[in-house]
This record gives C-alpha cells, structure tokens and sequence, in this order.
C-alpha cells in the first residue's frame, strides 16, 4: 500500500465515523455533502475528496503539533 | 462613503451567506453608509461593473464560488475575472466570501490603495441536517459564517482591514475550542473544515485600509 492510500484509508475511517446530521460544502458545489457523499468523493479521489483529505491531514498534524 | 454587498442565492451554499449576510447590509446602512445591495439575479457581470463604475464604492463584499482566478455571481456566471476586470477592486477595500480568491485575484489587486480579505484556498461551510429547514437555527453553519459576518462588522465600525481579520480569526479559534469540549456526537466532525477555514483567511494589500461613514 503506497502512504496516499494509506492516508486516504485513514480519512475515509475519520469520515465514516462522522455524525450522521453532519453535512459540509467545499469548493464549488453548491450543495452539502453528508457523510456517505464526502467518503464517494475521497474514494473516487475527486478534486473535492482531494481536498478533504488535505483539510483533514492539516488538522490531524496541528493536533500532533499541539496548534489546536 | 458608499458600500457594495453581491448576494447571489441560486444554490444550497449561497442561499446560506445570502441569508447571514442580510444584517450586514442592514448593518451598513444603520452606521450611515450609502448601501448598494445587489441580490440574486442582479448579482451579475454587467450590473456590478456598472454600479462599481458608477459608483465607486469603498467597500465591496462578494459572496459566491470562486476559484483564484474567479468569483462568481447569480447562476455562477463570472463577476470579476483576474487579467480581464480585476482592475475594476483598486483602491478598495474588498472581502470575497468566496472559495481561494485571494490566491489569484486577491494579489493581483492587492497595492498600497487596496485591501484584499480573502481566503487562499477553499472555504468550507458545515450545517446541520437537522436545522436544514430553517438556516437561522442552524448552530453548526453560525459557528463558519459568523466570524465572517464579525469581520464585515468590524470593517465597517472603522477598524482597519487586519484588525478586522484579527477579530474573525479570533472568533474562529474560540468556535474551535468551544466545539473540543462540546460532548454531542457531531462536534468534533467539524473541526478540521473550520480550523482550515482560520488557516486560509487572508489580508492582502493594504493591511491599515479603513472605512469612515
């Protein structure tokens, strides 16, 4: 497994376990995307799903480096 | 002093700023400005231009998609387009509530005469299915759109452009903290699209640019 799949199956985990009332708009779409839409995207490795997985590695790092 | 506001409302997301953007337009009236509010289908190329032209407004506010090259009005048709009428913001004080804008267009514009409030990449707008129905009960989409409105409101009480994106990061970094300590289910779902949203707000230009009534 390369460390891109690796990462994506991580986020797709923090994605599945996402609350199921959630819904996030990124980018241009003009809709929100619920749980199930947001891990397609990721999945499918879409610009959006792209996105998501920079947004979420960002935070996981500024977790681990104690910025939030 | 006059103030522009484009309020696109054709889709899901934009119906969302369209909505929480309605008190600032109010806002800037009540702190005498002359107020321009330009909404759904007037939000277009031509009317802007024109009104921008005619008018020459000190403060702008977009809401709509966008790319760095790009923001977008009624139905997504182009407003302002970097190297074709991006020239039309100098000497401004603009804010794009829009997705990477102040990484095209933002440095294009942004000079010693102009601010550029931005974000440099996407912004991310969470909601709550819940509060689908009703935007002004949703708690989760407020926690993304009021430092933004916190920002315009600073804008327009005279503070300057960087103090005014001090206060919204401010207000966002708080948002953060109080959802990490929030117990219901869907807090910390949040989090990672709202601390990008605080990494990518930027002021270009003209960082003590002010309004006065």
């Amino acid at each position: 497994m390369t460390q891109e799949e690796m990462v994506r199956k991580i986020i797709l985990e923090r994605l599945k376990a996402m609350a199921p009332n959630v819904k996030i708009a990124l980018g241009s779409k003009g809709e929100f995307l619920d749980r199930d839409a947001l891990m397609k995207e990721v999945q499918n490795s879409t610009q959006v799903g792209k996105k998501i997985v920079e947004i979420q590695m960002r935070y996981l790092r500024a977790l681990k480096e104690g910025i939030v | 002093m006059k103030t522009l506001f484009v309020r696109p409302s054709h889709d899901d997301v934009v119906s969302y700023l369209y909505f929480y953007s309605k008190e600032l337009v109010e806002e800037s009236r009540k702190r005498n400005f002359e107020t321009l509010n330009k909404e759904k289908k007037d939000a277009t190329q031509k009317i802007i231009s024109d009104i921008i032209l005619k008018n020459e407004p000190a403060f702008i506010m977009f809401n709509g998609h966008g790319s760095p090259n790009i923001i977008c009005g009624h139905n997504d048709g182009f407003i302002i387009i970097k190297g074709n009428n991006h020239g039309l913001l100098k000497n401004k004080i603009v804010y794009s509530l829009s997705c990477s804008s102040a990484a095209g267009i933002g440095k294009a514009v942004a000079d010693k005469n102009t601010a550029f409030i931005g974000y440099t990449d996407e912004f991310a707008l969470g909601m709550d299915v819940d509060c689908q129905a009703s935007i002004h009960r949703d708690k989760r989409a407020r926690l993304f759109l009021e430092p933004s409105n916190l920002l315009v409101k600073s804008l327009l009480k005279g503070n300057s452009a960087v103090e005014a994106v001090e206060k919204a990061k401010r207000m966002m970094k708080e948002n953060i903290s109080r959802l990490r300590t929030e117990h219901s289910d869907d807090a910390k779902d949040y989090l990672p699209f709202l601390f990008n949203n605080y990494l990518i707000l930027e002021v270009l230009g003209e960082k003590n640019a002010r309004l006065q009534a």
